[in-house]
């Protein structure tokens, strides 16, 4: 009789996730005794720094104050309610330290603290066992261990004062803490905002689908990210997936483990995870992506791209082996490259100058030459855009090439065109910008790159990364009911 | 036996399939079923029963009932002289069709999982094979069908008939609610299951049950 009692008392037990982004009052247990030292390291100084405007109270035994903050010894002495604890001590004091929440009836505790089951050691196990029975004594919700936490730019929660407090629409839940900062400085870096973000690590009570589960309904969220490793709730996550109106984005990592022991049947001895997390994307319709970069390139295209439903693209772009090339790697992800109607060659005729040897089939070749951006080239994507045969454009530029040959003006010409041609296509449009290995190509790219991203024009950094990107994007849509 | 009982329930067809205890119970179930029937070694150990020399088909006489039930126990007793026996089961020789299989396994993460592909002697080499988690809908059953690569067959060609693809989805939706049902079930197989122009027949079955079940 005890499981069944047990498990319904935990059903009860609300998830406190409005605590989690946005608590109105938060204790830090370990803040430093050197307030200088907290401010520049610590975690008061990034609620400080990141302008979190609710109740701080820093937990320290051997000081009054902290940055300006009334100390309380412990947190069973601060008089008020406690929305949020961020736990960083040495993991030893952290049982009793979880008592304490406990018994305060602190709704969410984040431990930053790490050394327990992820260090595979006895101790480190039997740690976490402990925590794991203290949470079960209250209603205290737990992020962690071993985690870094929440960023969310509406609370004014970040565990890295670098990240931008400019909010957007992506939620991100990671169990990953070093790859999930990285991913959202990468994402960041391309224009990407983030409603919310979280770390949780171990995940001993707050899982990757709780989050989700809240993600799933909470209006500020329009686009979901999970980087997952191991998974213990599989069925609600699953279900929660395919009840998603939201675009997902999914990685998986740890797909290579083998399988699974002494099998009796030619199912399971035929199955594997990897073959079941396939199903569960094509059952679900959440998009798979292998690596933190391939993340922010599926993201950039779901937030700068409209539905697209079929496959068919316009390829615009100088070089005719870079054209053909990027037919094949079209071809390969599913995509179409198909010849333009006669009328559209006919009006492209018009403005490419045939003698260079440029194509006006499919990929067209506009006048982007070693001279400079051509006054047509707006007007040329604008009539592959019109051809009835085309679903979408996807064009493609080699600032490297005007740097070489010292041409003035180009980037601003590049931008003034894209951003144009944004307005005014008639059928949605990305570019890519080949990369080059020096700094000035570097720096002209980031330049012109962040001005398209604010506008909403889809860059990306290569051919390859645009074409699986916005495939995958078109599965998706596809695959909608709607 | 009780695997295809089992199976029958859910609403799969399924042959009729009887145990005869001795070479004596043989003939007259093989008789009553009507010939030509089909052999196989009946034993709990035994999942490969054609790599032991279980299977005889085609058998059209009560002589070579006998001879086929001494056969089979020979190889058996040869081949895997440890497993318990329990006899040898009698079946009708279903017509032949496209050799598919459908099975079901858990997944530690996700439950149910059933699968679907190419049957028979294809299905352990070239592994030609898909998934979808339970529950599943029209549309999985509908998208599981069709992506394996051996598709083709189904659809029919150089004259042979398209299978009848919507008794296969029925057959996956039927038993996606019966393993959903039936937790206690922890992987089967109806391997092969004959696919035809007018529907299907699963000529073997095989469940395993959790243990303590």
């Amino acid at each position: 009789m005890q499981m069944p009692l047990e498990m319904l008392d935990q059903e009860k037990t609300p998830s406190f996730m409005e605590e989690v982004f946005s608590p109105k009052s938060i204790a830090v247990i370990g803040a430093s005794s050197d307030s200088e030292k907290e401010r520049k390291a610590g975690w008061l100084g990034r609620l400080l720094q990141f302008g979190f405007k609710g109740r701080i109270y820093p937990i320290n035994p051997k000081v009054k104050e902290v940055l300006g903050f009334k100390a309380f010894p412990s947190i069973g002495d601060v008089p008020d309610s406690i929305d949020y604890v961020i736990m960083a001590i040495p993991r030893r004091l952290v049982p009793a330290s979880l008592n304490e929440c406990v018994s305060k009836g602190v709704k969410v505790v984040h431990i930053y603290t790490a050394g327990f089951s992820e260090t595979g050691t006895r101790e480190g196990i039997q740690l976490q066992k402990e925590l794991e029975k203290i949470i079960q004594t209250g209603h205290t919700r737990v992020i962690g261990p071993n985690c870094m936490g929440v960023y969310c730019p509406s609370g004014g929660l970040s565990f890295d004062i670098r990240f931008t407090k400019e909010k957007g629409s992506i939620t991100f839940i990671s169990q990953t803490g070093v790859g999930g900062r990285r991913l959202i400085s990468l994402a960041t870096g391309r224009g990407l905002r983030f409603s919310k973000a979280v770390s949780y690590g171990n995940a001993i009570d707050l899982n990757v689908t709780d989050f989700l589960e809240y993600a799933v309904s909470d209006p500020e969220t329009g686009l979901i990210l999970l980087y997952v490793e191991g998974l213990t709730d599989g069925r609600r996550f699953f279900n929660l997936l395919r009840e998603c109106r939201k675009p997902v984005v999914l990685l998986k990592a740890g797909l290579s483990e083998s399988g699974s022991g002494a099998v009796a049947s030619h199912t399971a001895s035929l199955a594997g995870s990897r073959q079941v997390w396939e199903a569960l994307f094509k059952q679900t319709g959440a998009i798979p992506v292998d690596t933190l970069e391939e993340a922010v390139e599926q993201m950039v295209a779901l937030q700068t791209l409209p539905p697209i439903k079929s496959r068919r693209v316009g390829l615009v772009g100088r070089g005719g082996g870079i054209g053909v090339v990027a037919t094949d790697m079209c071809e390969r992800e599913g995509l179409k490259v198909p010849p333009l109607e006669k009328e559209t060659k006919d009006r492209l005729a018009t403005i490419v100058s045939a003698d260079a040897g440029s194509s006006i089939r499919n990929p067209v070749e506009i006048g982007l030459g070693v001279t400079g951006v051509s006054e047509h080239y707006v007007a040329g994507l604008a009539m592959v855009a019109a051809d009835p045969k085309i679903d979408f454009v996807l064009t493609f530029l080699n600032p490297e090439d005007y740097i070489h040959y010292g041409v003035k003006g180009w980037a601003e010409d590049i931008s003034k065109g894209l951003l144009k041609a944004k307005k005014t296509l008639s059928k949605p449009f990305a570019v890519v910008f080949l990369q080059g290995q020096n700094v000035d190509v570097f720096q002209a790219i980031l330049q012109i790159q962040r001005e398209c991203l604010k506008e909403g024009v889809g860059c990306f950094p290569s051919l390859d990364s645009a074409i699986k990107a916005i495939s995958k994007l078109i599965t998706y849509y596809q695959g909608r009911d709607d | 036996m009780e695997s295809k009982e089992l199976i029958k329930e859910a609403g799969i067809n399924v042959t009729d399939t009887k145990l005869a205890r001795s070479k004596k119970d043989a003939i007259p179930i093989s008789d009553q079923i009507g010939y030509p029937v089909v052999l196989k070694i009946a034993s709990h150990e035994i999942t490969h029963k054609s790599d032991v020399g279980g299977v005889r088909l085609g058998i059209l006489s009560p002589d070579e009932v006998g001879t086929a039930y001494d056969e089979i126990l020979a190889s058996v007793a040869q081949k895997y002289p440890t497993a318990a026996i329990e006899g040898v089961t009698v079946q009708k020789a279903a017509r032949p069709g496209v050799e598919v299989i459908i099975g079901m396994f858990k997944d530690a993460q996700f439950g149910p999982v059933l699968m679907f592909g190419l049957g028979g002697i294809w299905v352990e080499v070239l592994k030609d094979v898909s998934f979808r988690i339970v529950p599943l809908t029209k549309k999985d059953t509908a998208s599981l069908i069709r992506e394996i690569k051996g598709y083709p067959l189904l659809e029919g060609r150089r004259g042979r008939e398209a299978v009848d693809l919507s008794s296969l989805e029925e057959a996956l939706l039927k038993l996606s609610v019966f393993v959903e049902k039936y937790p206690e079930i922890k992987e089967l197989d109806l391997n092969p299951i004959f696919a035809y122009a007018d529907g299907y027949l699963a000529v073997d079955a095989r469940i395993v049950l959790e243990a303590g079940s």
